[in-house]
């Protein structure tokens, strides 16, 4: 790491055998510094066994690569593991995989980001109303609430509510008569201190202007309802409107984070079903030299290669077009990593003998144990081995299953 | 069944297959039933980058017995036993449950077919195959090597040296 990448020379922990600097920082430091660096700068990042790389260029994260993940999966990684070590990498992908802006990286960034891209929540029940005797303690923004009604928000659940202008509505049809004009007020007042907003800052003063105005115009309406009808009212997590436009995030999120859990869910369903054996499956006769022994086939057991599966972890490897390792996991990694650029090269020369120049992805299998080697999207060779139903979605990615 | 020859024709009727062929353990390409713009010597040349591949999996762990390639708008698919493998050249709406059974008959018959192959006079053609473009032809012994010294039997050369000093 130099002083020009991070600013900070009295940061670096020690050097490498070849000289270049290594730094323990947290990605999330990195990230906040080169998104304000106009700069191309790309850095290899190690953390707990596992390896790979981010680029940076005019302040963008344009690549990046963690273990197994790729892409914004692998900058969510990254901001995950903790302190890590950072050095500069020495090459830099042949094409982008991913624009995240500078704002989407520093929202990425903040602490509590994390905690909402595992899963997709579901709604759930909000907080136990207060009594109506005391309006000061159910007001709308209340902290569990705008909590829920966040996550709901960036995991898809909740619909996008879009005016007919194309603008966020703040619809409160209970609400009295002040609350709504004195919404539409700072609704006005908003549009006006912004003339022409644009992107992602559009978004967030819609929905920062929108959020003041509906709890406002929800705390007074449902105080003054709570005194005049004596029931319980309702929280500011009832209210889909607001709390929807409240936490609506970028447009980015949502998708990649839906098809994180797809695929999950589906390699957890395959590897439940039972597995019966092929011999049982299709009723191969048993030979004659078999026939005679007094040991019955043992019947078929499901979850058979289940324990195989638990006992060999996935290598994964990730080579330059001329060989160089970029990214590794797992035992045995070199030797994968070898056999990865010996069979890409084998295969694309059966490609051009059969006319065909460009990718040549390759699936080996034999044993439950799959070895698959495939051109990534930035033009390097990644290779995995391990139990095939584990290599089931990125067989499907390269068109393999 | 025409001596094995058959099974590549099985394969063949598989919806989207391209074309199929048949080689040894050792990559030694042995009969093909591929459209005539495959040809021969490309073929040799797969079946022996195939045996490659597989060696070089099976360094890194793996007991291959089944191997896709993509190649954009083909595939070829090897599925592999002791005795030799079997590769098809599909295309991507092929029907891969329909394949593999195919795939695995051939297979089951690899031996029968290998074992009439050894007979052969090399080039030979088998009059029971019906004329026509689409027949399995047998492939020639490899020459990319050059050609094979001449071995002598020791009687025979002993012979030979006392003609000599007669």
């Amino acid at each position: 790491m130099t002083k020009s990448a991070l600013g900070d020379a009295a940061l670096v922990n020690r050097q490498t055998p070849d000289g270049r600097a290594v730094l323990r920082r947290e990605v999330a430091d990195l990230v906040r510094h080169c998104s304000g660096s106009e700069a191309r700068q790309g850095f290899r990042v190690s953390a707990h066994g596992v390896s790979g790389h981010i680029f940076f260029d005019r302040g963008r994260v344009i690549h990046a690569e963690f273990g197994e993940d790729c892409g914004l999966r692998a900058v969510v990684e990254m901001l995950r593991a903790g302190p890590v070590q950072l050095e500069r990498a020495s090459t830099w992908p042949s094409q982008p995989s991913l624009h995240l802006g500078p704002e989407l990286l520093l929202s990425m960034t903040a602490r509590d980001a994390s905690r909402v891209v595992r899963k997709v929540d579901l709604p759930v029940e909000p907080p136990p109303l207060p009594e109506p005797e005391a309006p000061e303690l159910i007001a709308p923004s209340h902290a569990e609430a705008a909590r829920v009604a966040g996550k709901r928000a960036i995991s898809g659940v909740m619909p996008r509510w879009v005016g007919p202008g194309g603008e966020a509505p703040v619809e409160v049809p209970w609400a009295p008569a002040p609350a709504l004009e004195a919404r539409q007020e700072a609704d006005a007042s908003a549009r006006t201190e912004a003339p022409a907003p644009s992107g992602t800052s559009a978004i967030a003063s819609r929905c920062s202007a929108a959020v003041a105005v509906s709890r406002l115009a929800a705390s007074v309406a449902v105080s003054e309802r709570a005194k005049a009808v004596g029931r319980r009212a309702p929280t500011a997590s009832i209210d889909p409107p607001a709390a929807a436009l409240a936490q609506r995030p970028p447009s980015e999120l949502p998708i990649t984070r839906a098809q994180k859990a797809r695929s999950r869910s589906i390699t957890i369903a395959r590897a439940s079903r039972p597995i019966v054996p092929i011999a049982t499956a299709l009723e191969v006769p048993v030979p004659e030299s078999q026939q005679g022994s007094a040991k019955p086939p043992a019947p078929p057991r499901p979850m058979a290669v289940a324990p195989r599966t638990a006992a060999q972890p996935t290598t994964m490897v990730r080579i330059a077009a001329r060989g160089d390792l970029l990214a590794a996991r797992g035992k045995n990694s070199e030797r994968l990593a070898e056999a990865a650029a010996f069979i890409h090269g084998l295969a694309n020369l059966i490609a051009a003998d059969f006319g065909r120049q460009g990718r040549a992805n390759v699936h080996l299998s034999g044993g439950g144990t799959s070895l698959l080697v495939a051109r990534s999207e930035v033009n390097d060779i990644a290779a995995a081995l391990g139990a095939t139903e584990r290599l089931t979605s990125l067989l499907a990615k390269v068109g393999l299953k | 069944m025409n001596q094995g020859f058959d099974v590549l024709q099985l394969v063949q009727d598989v919806d989207w297959v391209v074309g199929s062929f048949v080689a040894d353990t050792s990559g030694e390409l042995l009969v093909y039933l591929m459209p005539p713009e495959f040809g021969e010597e490309a073929l040799r040349r797969t079946a022996s980058r195939l045996a490659s591949i597989v060696r070089s999996a099976e360094l890194c762990g793996v007991e291959v017995d089944q191997c896709d390639l993509s190649l954009s708008r083909y595939q070829l698919v090897m599925n592999r036993n002791a005795t030799g493998m079997v590769c098809a050249v599909v295309e991507a709406p092929v029907s891969r449950r329909a394949l593999s059974m195919a795939l695995r008959i051939a297979l089951a018959e690899l031996p029968r077919l290998i074992a009439n192959l050894e007979p052969e006079v090399p080039g030979a053609r088998d009059p029971a195959l019906p004329l026509g473009i689409d027949v399995p032809r047998l492939a020639l012994p490899a020459e990319r090597f050059g050609p094979v010294a001449s071995v002598t039997p020791p009687e025979s050369a002993s012979l030979a040296r006392s003609n000599v000093s007669r």
